[in-house]
């Protein structure tokens, strides 16, 4: 029972993981839009 | 891209293995039967999220220190998914609850810190759609930030300092050690009824 356990907390914290990096890129590209958007206008 | 595929398809295998061992590895549990299973995933939900919200406080200090956008979006990313999962954790637990207490939910100090965590990184994720610019935008959920984290503790030590309707620690050392203390309470509390009867 344990073992089941600690391999389910371990897998979503693969998960959770690999969400975080994900949804970092996506920031960080919305950011990137955001600056050249701002760009755009100022010229 | 590639490493990013990767860890995706490793994340969704090893989400596949942990449902497959939660439904036909563990043993049947006594008395909950079935609903118990959902356990697995309750638990494995409210560690991720828990610990998400640490990196999410963790990049709210670094960048009340050095002021680098990075950190802010780390920190973001860090509470959407801590949210999410907590989120999991409060729609499992009253799943479970019902068969097994008869009430779907109880204001224990655990259950309700749990929604106080939820209810503060809602407010941190609304509080950055209500500010513009984003140096100020990152500073002030930043600085949020670091408060809604004082909750973590809290729902962490509700089930050690308080007693709750919540179950305590099921596994690990300190299950081991909620297992002989209340064996040694149990036995103190027999040998007081023994003395006063005698």
């Amino acid at each position: 029972m344990e073992k089941v356990l600690f391999f389910s907390v371990f897998a979503m914290h693969v998960l959770a993981a690999f969400l975080i990096i994900e949804r970092y890129i996506l920031e960080k590209m919305r950011n990137e839009v955001d600056v050249l958007q701002r760009e755009v206008e100022a010229l | 891209m590639g490493k990013r595929m990767l860890l995706g398809a490793v994340a969704v295998l090893l989400v596949i293995a942990a449902a497959y061992g939660a439904f036909f590895v563990a043993p049947e549990e006594r008395t909950m039967g079935l609903i118990y299973r959902i356990f697995y995933f309750h638990v494995g939900s409210a560690w991720s999220g828990m610990d998400a919200f640490f990196v999410c406080f963790v990049c709210n200090l670094l960048y009340v220190w050095k002021r680098k956008a990075k950190y802010d979006w780390v920190a973001v990313s860090a509470a959407e998914v801590g949210l999410a999962l907590t989120t999991v954790v409060l729609i499992t637990g009253p799943i479970w609850a019902h068969p097994v207490w008869g009430i779907w939910w109880t204001w224990d100090a655990r259950l309700t810190s749990t929604f106080v965590l939820w209810l503060l990184y809602v407010s941190y994720l609304l509080l950055r759609t209500l500010i513009e610019e984003p140096d100020r935008r990152a500073l002030l959920s930043s600085l949020f930030g670091i408060f809604a984290f004082l909750d973590v503790p809290l729902v962490f030590g509700a089930i050690r300092w308080w007693r709750t309707q919540h179950p305590s620690p099921v596994a690990g050392r300190e299950a081991g050690w909620n297992r002989r203390w209340r064996k040694c309470c149990s036995f103190r509390c027999s040998r007081c009824t023994c003395w006063r009867r005698s």
